[in-house]
């Protein structure tokens, strides 16, 4: 790849101070390439030849170049046979190819750089403490025009320079908008997209939004809570209409599966459809009814013990159970959210009569620990920074160590029982070392906030307190964006749990919306579900309309998602009208009922994405369609047993002599939560009259059971 | 777009009235899409593309062309996806245009028009050498009798007084002087070096009359290290990137054994007492001994932990003194007392504190009392190596150490690197006096 010339000019350096490696040649090897992951920045680096992963690191990288192997790779008395200068010119075989000739501006910046005593230069000045990109946005009616950039680096002496030519630029979505090395933006179609532009280590994002040029005449829509309102505001900018209110009965089996895992009764469809009440406040009601329901503890308790990896390879037998009710308990009890995470990350003692202190049972370690926590209360991803400054995010190495050793003196230890364990603080060993110069690091937190400090003593309690507190941007922020995705099939933020500049938020001011009443109200989850689940946009149909049907990340209309393994499992089987036969666990169990993923191990839950519970991380869960599962679905015993039940729902109906039109409506009701339309009922009248009853009756059930209408919550 | 690119190809053989040029329209073709994994340093496929002997020669897969059959040739088909996987490697395929070249060159009798110099020809002896400012000292040495110092310049050894007046400039074709050692007569110098990336040499100087005795070449990267045997016979240098250990004899000027022990670069290496058997270092992170006479390997004196840089042995013991990445400086007896198993480190005799950064650097005293390490962030430290404390701190560089040596008498240690400037210290780590070697001009405020 041949690289476009820099925009710097070296007649504006001519008078200044020699060219410096940490300002002027770093971003040259970034630039160029030479730190990616694939070439030099490796964990291994190519050929002998290592610098840091896109150069966070420039004294090592100053190093490698400079001093290793005594001064090899660059000539301080003919600067132009440097190998830094030769390699990447090709003039000497190079396994990364040509990077830039000898006419480019990163030839004579390196080689002026050389001339002039290949210094380091001072690294204070140096640090970029601000980009600025303008425009900030970029909006157009015109999808397929293009807008240049321009990047401005603000250094921390006060100086500035255009670095447009030496940014990075990547973005999130290159079928919608794409964007050259030259920071030029190039919309491809109607859509949004965030351009990530990237200079030494400080980011910034632009969105892009190209909508289609055609006159579009909004239709009102009405709004019934604040979310209607931020939600309607951004469709009405991006030309997108939203898509009709859901039906009663689409609507009840959407919010019954979603609230309490599990499809609502006929006998609850048929209530429902009949009532007369006016739409918004029966379905209100049906909203209040549900929340209040035992399974609605079921439900999210399943959800829970994912995130919380309520599994007893790691916390026992026992454990399972006692953390289990511990989560139970808190759902049951709507404690608030703040107060669960702060019962969980001050955990001490024995963990089986302070639950809680399970969390640390299966972190065990404090850079596991930390990791869990900020993914999962904060919806921050620090992994990356164990090895190397987060690539695309502010986070340091340094950061990463730092919050690690708010867990250093995490330790755990047998307990009375075989199975027991003890949480405590040791008192010794407790220092956090870097890596790369063994330093103790001492606990910070990631960001200031309030300006809370760090109690020595308890640096649990410390950073409990800091993460729970009101003014943590991200604790809160990321509760409501998670329990969106739940209810919407898709993050705001999204993926959930992986918060970051780079990944931004689809609708800020609706994601600021849910977060201060999600705080407002003191962290109560279930006023949080509520107020998404009875706003409008909720409520929609997943029927696309001419304007939206393209849309993914606005909400303009349902996002049908595939019935996660419990909600298919249980749904199979209260539409057969027969119980699950678990073993290990109480008569009658339900999927949603199940402790851990050892109970049904190998079977159907497992084919259909149930996970391990091995991480913390949303995406174990599988959501995805497989030809396994379809074949499950068409030859496997779940179904057939389920239907085939002598017990079942279409035994009983057979039994009873119901009429065939009876039968059908039965078994519409009980498979997809409605009465038959338009010309199902005669097909089926037709299907079920010309053969075996009961026999027909069961492949009518099985159809519907193998069709997307049971298969989705949509 | 195939159907055109094919015609083209038709074409494109008659249109072309002159003949295709191996050196000035193959070789580039070669050296932007191919030397990438074809070259010394990769060899993908056995296959070498840096010169035309190496396309005709081929790989594994066999001879690169057949003079005069384009459709037989190798390269064609591996250009055309004819043979799998197609080149390059995981790149998009050459323009048709480009192929039909080598099918004419071929068709023609795929003639070599480039002499015989490989692509990147070695850089010849300068006519002249001027420095606008020091160069790194990357190797530095005392003649037996300490009275003469050979310091190491850019494409030259420079001969100094001790106290820093130039005596000769010894200029030769290699950039880069990595090792100097005189033979015990200190009649004669042996410098080892090449340039980064293309070429090694080994340079033997009759120090008497300043004129190069022999210059032993043929390496595909500079050398390291470099030592002579107690009885001057022998020279020995670490072959960077081809991994080889190579025997010099100094009287013929000539390689006469060529050792592959290590599994990558090898970057110092040292005889024992009697100069029968070799130490040699290298980023494979072992300290290999072996035995002169036969090549033959012995077995590892350390146990593996980082890359190794540097080796120097006890002038009177068959110690060795190793450092490299992990900082700290190991003292290993070269024998081992009895059979060694896995995770064996009973030959360890001392640990000595850990460097500020990688060790560059390492002298053992004459009387052996006294152990020296620097590092590449300019850290120089002196250690008692009986008891293995630190006896001194050395600063006064700007940059990193890459060689240092005590003085023959062992009262002073002396130091170089980045900054160009050798510094004699005191045993308490005062400089005592500073000179650099090469001849700076002073021009322009330099």
């Amino acid at each position: 790849m041949r690289l476009i010339a820099s925009t710097l000019t070296l007649a504006a350096w001519a008078c200044a101070a020699p060219l410096s490696f940490v300002k002027d040649v770093m971003p040259v090897l970034n630039k160029t390439g030479c730190t990616s992951g694939p070439c030099h920045g490796g964990a291994k680096g190519k050929n002998g030849f290592k610098l840091s992963l896109r150069g966070y690191d420039p004294e090592f990288d100053y190093r490698a170049i400079v001093h290793d192997m005594a001064g090899r790779r660059w000539n301080r008395t003919d600067p132009k046979n440097s190998l830094v200068l030769l390699k990447p010119v090709m003039t000497i075989p190079h396994g990364g190819g040509l990077r830039f000739d000898e006419k480019s501006s990163y030839y004579r910046i390196i080689q002026q750089w050389i001339a002039e005593g290949a210094q380091f230069g001072d690294p204070v000045s140096a640090t970029v403490s601000r980009l600025e990109v303008s425009p900030a946005e970029f909006f157009t009616e015109k999808p397929g025009s293009s807008q240049k950039l321009k990047v401005t680096a603000h250094y921390a002496d006060g100086s500035s320079r255009d670095v447009t030519g030496d940014a990075l630029y990547t973005s999130n979505n290159p079928t919608a908008a794409e964007v050259n090395d030259e920071g030029i933006v190039k919309t491809i179609r109607q859509g949004e997209a965030a351009m990530l532009v990237r200079y030494e280590g400080k980011l910034s994002v632009i969105n892009v939004t190209a909508v289609p040029e055609a006159k579009f005449a909004w239709k009102a829509v009405p709004e019934w809570n604040y979310v209607d309102k931020h939600v309607n505001a951004k469709l009405q900018r991006l030309k997108l209409q939203p898509s009709e209110l859901a039906s009663d009965s689409e609507f009840l089996r959407r919010v019954s599966f979603d609230l309490i895992g599990l499809p609502p009764s006929p006998e609850e469809v048929k209530a429902f459809v009949a009532d007369r009440t006016e739409t918004r406040a029966k379905r209100s009601a049906a909203i209040n009814r549900l929340l209040a329901r035992s399974e609605f503890v079921n439900h999210w308790t399943v959800k829970w013990s994912d995130l919380l990896q309520v599994n007893r390879n790691k916390l026992g037998d026992k454990g399972v159970w006692a953390f289990r009710d511990w989560i139970r308990e808190s759902l049951a009890e709507n404690r608030p959210y703040d107060r669960m995470v702060r019962e969980l990350l001050t955990a001490k003692g024995s963990t089986y009569k302070n639950p809680p202190a399970n969390f640390f049972r299966f972190t065990r370690e404090p850079k596991v620990a930390m990791e869990t926590t900020t993914q999962l209360f904060l919806g921050v991803r620090m992994v990356c920074a164990q090895c190397h400054d987060h690539p695309f995010e502010q986070w340091t190495q340094n950061q990463y160590y730092n919050l690690s050793a708010f867990f250093g003196s995490l330790a755990v230890k047998n307990g009375d029982d075989a199975d027991e364990e003890v949480v405590y603080d040791k008192r010794e060993e407790f220092e956090i070392h870097h890596p790369k110069d063994n330093r103790v690091m001492p606990a910070k937190f990631l960001f200031p906030v309030g300006g809370m400090g760090v109690r020595e003593a308890e640096m649990r309690e410390s950073l409990a307190g800091w993460i729970t507190a009101k003014e943590n941007p991200l604790f809160s922020k990321s509760m409501a964006n998670r329990m969106w995705s739940y209810l919407m099939g898709r993050g705001i933020i999204d993926p959930v749990d992986d918060i970051r500049a780079s990944n931004p938020a689809s609708n800020p001011a609706l994601l600021e919306a849910l977060t201060k009443d999600f705080l407002d109200r003191g962290y109560d989850l279930k006023h949080l579900i509520r107020t998404i689940v009875e706003s409008r946009t909720y409520q929609l149909s997943y029927k696309p309309n001419a304007s939206n049907a393209g849309d993914e990340a606005n909400f303009s209309h349902a996002l049908p998602r595939r019935l996660s393994a419990e909600q298919l499992f249980d749904g199979i089987h209260i539409a057969a009208g027969v119980k699950p036969k678990f073993q290990l666990v109480p008569k009658d169990s339900l999927a949603q009922d199940l402790p851990d993923p050892s109970v049904g191990k190998g079977g159907f839950l497992d084919v259909f994405g149930r996970p391990e519970r091995q991480t913390s991380c949303e995406c174990e869960r599988r959501s995805d369609v497989s030809l396994v599962q379809a074949l499950n679905l068409l030859n496997g015993a779940t179904i057939a047993e389920a239907i085939a039940d002598p017990e079942g729902r279409i035994a009983k109906l057979a039994l009873a002599g119901v009429s065939d039109r009876k039968l059908v409506e039965e078994i519409y009701l009980g498979a997809l939560s409605r009465m038959p339309e338009g010309n199902e009922l005669d097909l089926a009248l037709t299907y079920v009259g010309k053969g075996p009853r009961a026999e027909r009756a069961q492949d009518l059930m099985w159809a519907l059971l193998n069709s997307n209408a049971f298969l989705f919550n949509r | 777009m195939r159907c055109t690119g094919i015609f083209a190809s038709i074409l494109a053989v008659p249109l072309l009235a002159e003949p295709v040029s191996f050196s000035k329209q193959i070789q580039p073709v070669l050296a932007k899409q191919c030397v990438g994994c074809h070259q010394p340093q990769a060899m993908q496929s056995g296959l070498l593309l840096t010169t035309y002997d190496g396309l005709k020669k081929g790989g594994q897969k066999g001879p690169g062309f057949v003079p005069g059959k384009p459709a037989e040739s190798l390269v064609v088909g591996y250009l055309t996806g004819a043979n799998k996987p197609q080149m390059p490697f995981g790149g998009k395929p050459l323009p048709e245009e480009q192929i039909a070249l080598f099918r004419q060159w071929i068709t023609e009798g795929a003639k070599d028009d480039s002499g015989v110099t490989p692509a990147a020809p070695d850089s010849a002896i300068p006519e002249k050498i001027t420095y606008k400012s020091a160069p790194l000292v990357t190797a530095f040495t005392f003649s037996p009798d300490g009275r003469m110092m050979a310091v190491s310049g850019y494409h030259e050894v420079l001969l100094t007084s001790v106290e820093g007046k130039l005596l000769a400039r010894l200029p030769g074709r290699s950039m880069r002087i990595h090792g100097l050692n005189f033979t015990p007569d200190g009649k004669t110098l042996v410098a080892v070096g090449g340039d980064p990336a293309r070429s090694g040499e080994v340079q033997i100087w009759d120090v008497a009359t300043r004129k190069q005795r022999a210059s032993i070449t043929g390496a595909p990267d500079t050398f390291f290290g470099g030592a002579v045997s107690p009885d001057g016979k022998l020279a020995v240098a670490g072959g960077g990137s081809d991994k080889s250990i190579r025997l010099i004899d100094i009287d013929a000027g000539k390689e006469i054994r060529r050792m592959d022990l290590h599994e990558d670069w090898v970057f110092q290496t040292v005889f024992g007492v009697d100069g029968k058997r070799l130490v040699t270092v290298g980023r494979d992170r072992a300290a290999k001994l072996s035995d002169a006479a036969t090549g033959r390997f012995i077995e590892n004196v350390n146990l593996l932990r980082d890359a190794l840089t540097a080796v120097v042995r006890h002038p009177k013991r068959d110690w060795v003194l190793l450092g490299g990445a992990e900082r700290i400086p190991y003292l290993y007896r070269m024998d081992r007392p009895r059979a060694m198993r896995i995770a064996d480190d009973s030959t360890l005799i001392r640990k000595f504190e850990r460097m500020d950064g990688p060790i560059t650097a390492l002298a053992i005293s004459p009387d052996g009392s006294r152990v020296a390490a620097g590092a590449e962030a300019g850290d120089v430290r002196i250690f008692n190596a009986e008891t293995g404390g630190l006896v001194a701190r050395c600063s006064g560089h700007t940059g990193g150490i890459y060689a240092l040596q005590f003085t023959p008498d062992g009262s002073q240690l002396v130091t170089g690197g980045f900054d160009g400037t050798l510094r004699f210290h005191d045993m308490a780590g005062k400089i005592v006096r500073q000179f650099v070697a090469a001849p700076v001009e002073m021009s322009r405020g330099n």
